[in-house]
């Protein structure tokens, strides 16, 4: 694996009175903290308030990594098939995350997901540790449903040789 | 303001180069590098369940400001962009949305000398902004107005 991390990108979203919306997005040097960060972005709220008649809704900041050395995707392997991971949280709700090409070994005949399977088994555990929680901050704590399912293949996955020859 | 847990996203490629992704969530004041580390484990053990292969992933922090709409009228299809200077001959823009029609003279030029955007090119050159390849803005070099096609 070859990670690099990007710079980060600070995206304000602005909406104007007709409640449309338009984003503005700065990059912030690249070892810049979290707590940091926020601090500058909110440096800018003012600013950007002071010189548009829009409003600052809110504003993320974005870490990325990539990859730059990928390995191979197994053969056959396709996204939209999706292996599901349902969890029960502290808070008792439920919190779901998915798997996407999900490996065949895992899928049971039956379209459950053994969660004993040796390639799975990680995924569960990394999750119910720290600092995985839901969107409300409540720990994953049980995981209670696994399961594949099937996205529908969006216009731009088919495959662009689809039409047969002479057509 | 509200900051909202941190989501971070995996994405993924098939054989057909197809990209998928998964969100997963850690509490809003979880630092950067340990979100990355987090992430790095999670796209590993991940990836011995998937037939795709990781190509990124990303940590994104969302602070809710106000869910007050602007009481005045505002066009977010036009723009104020000011552009950096971050190497040797080398430049960056960025733009603010629906900027305030006094901004602009009578031929629709910023005029560089309003408060409001001086206290906008301060801002940027304090030293934590930079370019998507993290140059460092250096110095501001003009500013111009623009306008979206709308959708």
């Amino acid at each position: 694996m070859a990670l690099v991390n990007l710079p980060p990108v600070v995206t304000f979203v602005l909406v104007d009175e007709t409640n449309s919306r338009s984003e503005s997005q700065f990059s912030i040097l690249p070892a810049t903290t979290v707590a940091d960060a926020r601090t500058a972005a909110n440096g800018l709220i003012a600013e950007i308030q002071a010189a548009s008649d829009a409003a600052v809704e809110s504003y993320s900041i974005t870490y990325s990594t990539v990859e730059t050395n990928p390995p191979a995707p197994g053969p056959g392997g396709r996204v939209e098939r999706k292996g599901n991971l349902v969890f029960r949280t502290a808070a008792g709700k439920i919190n779901r995350c998915t798997i996407p090409a999900v490996k065949d070994e895992i899928v049971l005949s039956s379209g459950r997901l053994d969660e004993d399977n040796a390639a799975l088994a990680p995924v569960v555990t990394r999750l119910l540790a720290a600092p995985f929680t839901d969107s409300n901050g409540a720990d994953l704590v049980t995981l209670v449903e696994a399961y594949e399912t099937f996205r529908t293949t969006t216009k731009s996955q088919k495959p662009t040789d689809r039409k047969p020859d002479g057509a | 303001m509200i900051n909202a847990a941190a989501e971070i996203v995996l994405s993924f490629r098939d054989s057909r180069g197809s990209v998928g992704r998964t969100g997963l969530t850690c509490p809003p004041d979880t630092s950067i590098d340990v979100a990355r580390a987090a992430a790095a484990d999670a796209a590993a053990a991940w990836q011995g369940a998937s037939n795709a292969a990781l190509v990124q992933y990303s940590v994104t922090y969302r602070t809710v400001v106000s869910d007050d709409k602007p009481e005045t009228v505002a066009d977010a299809g036009i723009a104020l962009v000011l552009t950096f200077l971050v190497g040797p001959e080398t430049y960056t823009a960025v733009k603010v949305y629906a900027p305030k029609a006094d901004i602009f003279d009578a031929n629709g030029d910023v005029n560089v000398s309003d408060d409001r955007v001086i206290g906008l090119i301060d801002a940027l050159l304090s030293g934590a902004f930079c370019d998507p390849f993290g140059n460092a803005l250096l110095s501001f070099v003009s500013a111009h107005k623009e306008e979206d096609r709308g959708t």
